[in-house]
């Protein structure tokens, strides 16, 4: 067999650059990686405003890839009585964020001077955070959804945030999946009914999360919600919904 | 005094013949000027008092605290350089929130308070900077702990107290505070005795006007270092006025 | 002659407590031309004398803006206050940055002050030789904060600093009521520029050329008001006969003899020229 005379090593052999870690030089030639993926992670979050308030509402499970690892965990995190959090992707990265708000508002607290959080700067400072280490190629692997009641304007809030630092506010948002799935349905809910109230609003937010649960493996029936009007925010019990799988017989190319 | 024009009190990084830091000593003069603050532990809890002097009325009645939270029960009453103290105040909420960080509890009184002392002595080993015009009282309350209070001194000494008192009239307070036998005292009665010291206290000639600042932690605040609620602090003072009153008229007779 | 050793450095506690250092850096106040400041309920105004340092010169710029809803007035080390304004700004946007809102002034102004406080302890560098009024607008609603080379920061109802300031002074302890219950801010404005004007001296009255004016308040950023709306305001307000009567004199000479204090019977020895920049003209008056 004829010898066949490879450039490409040979290009590299004069250049002497190493292509892959088992060279001599002291330093790795791989780049330095950091995470690739979330670790235990929720999924999808929704969030609906309402015409003097917003509802958030999110399933309770941590998944670690396909496994179900842990049943029940808040998502919701009650900030203060205007504020609230809700997050989808890497739990760690989230608790992280959440000891972060937890120092400021002890900070806020001290300071005795009526200043703290609120949805807007809330949705401020993590899009700068987000948005800071994906940056440094080292993102941080969430989603939010920020809600609340902007003492401010007299409005509630409603804005969302990707892992990217990608930064908005709408009447409803959704994340993840959510954004497939759940927000045409909520586009659809808000579009026939401008003027929402809290009654219409949760129905819709939790109906949003029963279509992910229909499509989503990862996803639960158990559920809460968080519901935020003037100087009120309430994280509710987690509890369960309604489903129906009597339609599931129809599907044919699964079983 | 026998120290002056020695040169020997010049710098912190220097002793005297017989051994003394003068500098450290004349810090603590800074601290007589100030305007009196008195801490007493009671068994529910911890008061904190100020005498705040008034030197114009246009100053708001909230400027010039001399009473800072640190954390969610911790608390922080300091006489002296306000300056200062506003500087060891944000250190000590720097430690409590580190503490917080590292284990996920709020720091213990006694934690706190070597924390703040070591960071005071420092001041009082170079000749480069000065040692803090501050007596720095630190006191806070939880279930676990009980009631704590300690004073730390501007050499970055500390030690755990029942009661204790800075600023221009420490002695008649100190004195005032070991009539009371605090250890069975609920702070709802110490804020009563509190008060009526700082009015005993106050000279009325020399300084002419001032706010009685008031702070504590303890049952009746839900186990929250917070300023006294408005009532009791008007009630306290209302008391107070009256005790001294009585006081004045019964030396007449 | 007694010379105070203890007064040299701002790391030695004289043997009464005092640190004598910081006492001469406020005096460094007085040295600037005054700046008056005061709030009602909904707005906070300062308003300054500017001085023209010569014929050929434009006027020394007393008033800051450091966001949309706050600035200050300064008196003293124009220099200085460069440094702080620098750093109250910078503090202002990283804030808006983080958080897409205002920052309260209370917090404002307490990191300022635990900046100003390392230079009131450390040997490297010297306290800051300005004084600031700061007026501003937050959740808070209006307010008036006088900052000192000490680190000391005060929330004020009214306040004044700088050369002659006390008569300011005076007036907005004796208005207090008045200026407070003021319905607009051209009322207000006004109230600061009767203050101001007991600070002149006889040869000087009111004009757009002595006077900035500032304000701030519910839905109206930090404005520095431009000559014509000034002269307006003042207009109003010379017709009006003047409180007091002072000779035109130089203060500095003044303030020094305050210095020496053991050595109040002889006239003081003419000072040398001060090197550092001041917001004043340095004029010596004779000695009285």
């Amino acid at each position: 067999m004829a010898h066949r005379y490879d450039i490409n090593s040979a290009l590299l052999r004069d250049l002497k650059v190493p292509l892959d870690g088992r060279t001599s030089s002291s330093h790795s030639a791989t780049p330095k990686q950091h995470s690739q993926g979330p670790s235990v992670s929720g999924t999808a979050v929704i969030g609906v405003a309402f015409k003097d308030g917003i509802v958030l509402a999110a399933d309770t499970v941590g998944s670690y890839g396909t496994l179900c690892k842990i049943r029940t965990v808040p998502r919701l995190l009650k900030v203060n009585k205007n504020t609230v959090l809700a997050m989808s992707g890497d739990y760690a990265d989230f608790q992280f964020i959440e000891q972060h708000i937890g120092k400021q508002s002890i900070r806020d607290f001290n300071s005795d001077d009526g200043y703290e959080w609120s949805p807007k700067s809330l949705h401020s400072w993590l899009t700068r955070v987000l948005y800071n280490a994906r940056s440094k190629i080292d993102p941080l692997w969430n989603s939010y959804v920020v809600g609340g009641y902007e003492t401010e304007t007299n409005r509630p809030y409603l804005g969302g945030l990707t892992m990217l630092g990608i930064s908005y506010t709408s009447p409803y948002v959704a994340t993840g999946f959510g954004r497939f799935i759940a927000q045409p349905f909520l586009a659809d809910q808000v579009e026939k009914n401008p003027e929402l109230d809290e009654k219409t609003a949760r129905v819709a937010a939790i109906h949003a999360l029963r279509l992910l649960y229909y499509r989503n493996r990862e996803s639960s029936n158990k559920y809460q919600l968080a519901v935020v009007t003037k100087d009120n925010a309430v994280v509710e019990p987690v509890k369960e919904f309604e489903t129906a799988w009597d339609t599931a017989l129809m599907i044919r190319g699964y079983d | 005094m026998s120290s002056i024009g020695t040169g020997y009190d010049l710098s912190s990084s220097q002793y005297s013949p017989d051994g003394r830091v003068f500098q450290v000593e004349y810090a603590g003069k800074a601290v007589e000027n100030s305007g009196t603050v008195i801490g007493i532990r009671g068994k529910d809890g911890v008061v904190f008092a100020s005498e705040k002097l008034v030197t114009t009325k246009l100053h708001e009645s909230s400027a010039n605290r001399r009473i800072w939270r640190i954390d969610t029960n911790i608390g922080m009453a300091a006489a002296g350089l306000i300056a200062d103290a506003r500087k060891l105040s944000e250190i000590a909420r720097k430690e409590a929130a580190d503490y917080r960080n590292q284990y996920g509890v709020i720091i213990p009184v006694k934690e706190l308070t070597k924390r703040v002392s070591m960071y005071m002595h420092a001041y009082t080993l170079y000749s480069a900077i000065r040692p803090f015009g501050v007596n720095c009282l630190i006191g806070g309350y939880d279930s676990v702990h009980g009631a704590e209070l300690y004073m730390i001194e501007p050499s970055g000494v500390s030690w755990g107290y029942f009661g204790c008192t800075a600023g221009k009239a420490q002695q008649a307070a100190k004195t005032e505070i070991e009539k009371l036998k605090t250890t069975d005292m609920s702070c709802t009665e110490i804020v009563q005795k509190a008060a009526k010291i700082i009015y005993g206290v106050h000279d009325a000639v020399k300084d002419k006007e001032f706010i009685l600042e008031m702070a504590w932690c303890s049952e009746q605040s839900a186990g929250i270092f917070e300023d006294l609620p408005e009532p009791i602090l008007k009630e306290a003072e209302t008391l107070a006025k009256q005790a001294l009153e009585e006081d004045e008229d019964a030396e007449m007779t | 002659m007694f010379r105070n050793q203890y007064d040299n450095d701002v790391t030695v506690w004289s043997p009464q407590g005092r640190l004598h250092q910081i006492e001469y850096a406020m005096e460094a106040v007085k040295q600037g031309s005054a700046v008056v400041g005061m709030k009602n309920a909904t707005h906070a105004a300062i308003a300054a004398v500017k001085r023209v340092p010569s014929e050929l010169a434009s006027y020394q710029k007393k008033l800051f803006a450091i966001d949309e809803h706050c600035g200050v007035g300064i008196a003293g080390l124009t220099a200085d206050a460069r440094t702080i304004n620098n750093f109250l700004q910078t503090e202002c946007l990283n804030h808006r940055y983080a958080y897409s809102r205002p920052m309260p002034l209370s917090r404002l102004v307490g990191t300022l002050g635990n900046k100003m406080q390392v230079t009131t302890q450390e040997e490297s560098g010297r306290p800051y030789g300005v004084g600031l009024l700061m007026i501003g607008f937050d959740h808070k609603g209006p307010h008036l904060i006088q900052i000192d080379p000490s680190a000391n920061h005060y929330e004020c109802k009214g306040m004044s600093i700088g050369a002659r300031s006390q008569s300011a002074r005076t007036y907005l302890e004796k208005h207090l009521d008045t200026y407070q219950a003021t319905q607009t801010v051209e009322d207000l404005v006004r109230h600061a520029l009767r203050a101001l004007r007991d600070t002149l001296t006889n040869d000087q009255e009111l004009s757009s050329k002595l006077v900035s004016v500032a304000v701030v308040g519910k839905d109206h950023p930090f404005q520095v008001y431009d000559d014509q709306l000034v002269e307006d305001l003042i207009s109003e307000v010379i017709k009006e006969p003047r409180a007091t009567v002072r000779p035109a004199q130089s203060t500095f000479a003044v303030q020094a003899e305050d210095l020496m204090e053991e050595d109040t019977n002889r006239p003081p020895p003419p000072d040398p020229e001060v090197a550092v920049a001041l917001d004043v003209a340095v004029h010596r008056g004779t000695n009285p």
